[in-house]
């Protein structure tokens, strides 16, 4: 770190606690910077006015070691973007120090700038009071992609998706951090190739001793990774709550339409249907609701860890085949061709949840196609794997909704609002059985075509 | 007396609505398919009003409703909307493609009685 004897740089965080000091200090203070770190910024800058100091130029009393006192300037700079209570004291001794009315860069220490300008996980940048680019740090290249020489001089707006120009936004930010001391957003901001990014931007503004304004200092970092992270939680929350409302609020229609229907009746004195057509449908739909709990409940079970699987060796084809026997033997209008073999296929594993997995692909395998469609189920042994492959040829899922069937509560696109029934849970079920069986699930498809559901599991070896 | 159409892919909700009408002295014909229903339409059949479930396996309740609505023959039977979706722009109908919208679980009798209302202003 770069500090001339009477320059020194403090980074404050915490409680006020140093975390970094530069060389200058211990010329200043006869500390060194490894005895300085942790200790609070009062044991070394004796006003509370000016450790309390958020932005601007203050002068100060620092005590040094011998317990006598100089008097220093002080360039305080906030930099709320590095996170919270982060500041930085650049001190520079009042023997050699700055006239007022100096520009502000020329008021900081060399090590300032130093520590300021290897900062590459933040841009930090300074702008003049026109709102024009004046220095320019590695991050700030790392992020925007602007080398110093290319952005210096030139207007921040430029850093503005054109809509947020139209709309003045970067006049409007420099007005806030003008009159309220600064400007904090979430936004989209350019990068130089054009490119959009989520970024975090404080923009504050520096004023001299005498309060004019010297220009500000923006930190800006990348959220667009936790932004995008945010917007598919709230996705997933949208459709959790879109399709746990139809699927519960039908079946709660149906049972307070039998009370309804059932209190009509009496009250007029009419005959109420049967009873056991009541007490089936009542039941049927009270059932379902039951159902509905597990089904969210089992999804999230088999993803903890702590709820244990009941592992045996078994051969798969038994699983494959209790799985898919109902849907076979049942009134599916589909043509079904299981084809198993006729070597044993040992695995070790949980024989209900395996089962619960082709269930559930035969199950969409049925429910995405048409009567009369082909729908096949496969084992084969792949090297040290066997591989189960589950077929339809049925509307197929479109390509970009590939890479998200296998979250919660997601429904394919091409479904443009027809209820295929259920959670949207299954998928999911299947690869968090799958997964914790040391196997992989994956799935090609066709638009139009079909759909084709690979499940691979470790072959037991003898 | 023209039938009230019940459209819902749920059979026990298309039990109690259709009993619920006929207690109050409609008649009621059912089915669980969009497909379904136009055909019957097709075939001339005039029902006093409409109540479509939104979100079915096939046919849509919105896809019905544009049908419905872009036929000049069927243009003036008013419908009910019966839904447990929470309402997004995928599955929300096309305004004035339906008079009334309902949200299950529903009154019974407060649905019967806006099936009353409605098919009483179409017979005004």
């Amino acid at each position: 770190m770069m500090a001339t004897s009477n320059e020194a740089l403090l980074a404050v965080k915490l409680a006020g606690r140093v975390v970094i000091a530069t060389g200058g200090a211990k010329s200043m203070r006869g500390l060194t910077s490894d005895e300085l770190c942790g200790k609070p910024l009062t044991s070394f800058i004796l006003d509370p006015a000016a450790v309390n100091e958020q932005h601007g130029f203050v002068s100060a009393c620092i005590g040094d070691a011998d317990g006598g006192a100089e008097h220093v300037e002080m360039t305080v700079a906030s930099l709320d973007g590095l996170g919270a209570d982060f500041k930085a004291f650049a001190l520079r001794g009042a023997r050699r120090g700055a006239q007022a009315g100096e520009p502000v860069q020329e008021n900081q220490p060399r090590g300032f700038q130093a520590l300021i300008q290897a900062v590459s996980e933040y841009a930090i940048f300074t702008l003049d009071a026109k709102g024009n680019i004046s220095t320019w740090n590695a991050g700030a290249e790392r992020i925007k992609g602007y080398s110093p020489s290319e952005i210096i001089g030139r207007p921040f707006a430029i850093l503005y998706p054109p809509e947020a120009r139209d709309e003045k936004l970067p006049e409007r930010a420099l007005e806030t951090a003008r009159r309220e001391g600064r400007f904090v957003a979430v936004a989209e901001r350019l990068r130089k190739d054009g490119t959009r990014f989520w970024a975090s931007v404080v923009l504050t503004a520096v004023r001299s001793r005498s309060g004019s304004l010297r220009g500000f200092t923006e930190v800006t970092r990348d959220v667009t990774a936790r932004h995008e992270a945010q917007r598919e939680r709230e996705e997933l929350r949208r459709r959790f709550v879109q399709i746990t409302a139809h699927e519960i609020r039908n079946p709660m229609a149906g049972v307070k339409g039998m009370l309804g229907l059932l209190r009509g009746r009496i009250e007029a004195g009419q005959p109420a249907p049967p009873p056991e057509t009541l007490l089936a449908m009542m039941d049927g739909e009270v059932d379902r609701v039951a159902d509905l709990v597990d089904r969210v409940l089992e999804s999230y079970r088999v993803r903890d860890p702590a709820i244990s699987f009941e592992i045996l060796p078994h051969d798969l084809r038994d699983t494959v085949r209790t799985s898919v026997e109902p849907f076979v033997q049942g009134a599916v209008d589909r043509r079904f061709s299981v084809i198993l073999g006729k070597d044993p296929a040992p695995v070790r594993g949980d024989f209900r949840r395996l089962g619960m997995v082709f269930q559930h692909l035969v199950a969409n395998a049925v429910k995405y196609s048409s009567a009369g469609t082909r729908v096949g189920v496969r084992l084969d042994r792949d090297g040290e794997l066997l591989r189960v492959v589950v077929t339809d040829e049925g509307i197929g899922i479109p390509a970009e909704d590939l890479p998200r069937v296998f979250q919660g509560f997601f429904r394919a696109s091409n479904l443009k609002g027809r209820d295929p029934g259920g959670m949207g849970l299954g998928l999911q079920l299947c690869r968090s059985i799958v997964e914790r069986h040391l196997g992989r699930i994956w799935i090609e498809s066709q638009e139009g075509r079909g759909t084709r559901v690979h499940v691979a599991l470790p072959r037991l070896e003898a | 007396m023209d039938p009230v159409l019940v459209l819902d892919d749920e059979p026990v909700i298309r039990f109690v609505i259709c009993e619920a009408l006929r207690d109050a002295g409609f008649e009621a014909q059912d089915t669980a398919s969009g497909q379904a229903a136009l055909q019957w339409l097709a075939q001339g059949l005039r029902p006093a009003a409409v109540v479509v479930d939104l979100l079915m396996p096939g046919m849509s309740g919105r896809e019905f409703l544009e049908m419905l609505r872009g036929d000049p023959r069927w243009f003036s039977i008013p419908v009910v909307v019966v839904t447990g979706a929470e309402l997004s722009a995928e599955v929300y109908p096309a305004e004035g493609s339906y008079q009334q919208l309902v949200q299950k679980p529903f009154d019974l009798h407060e649905l019967v009685r806006v099936v009353e209302g409605l098919v009483s202003i179409s017979e005004a």
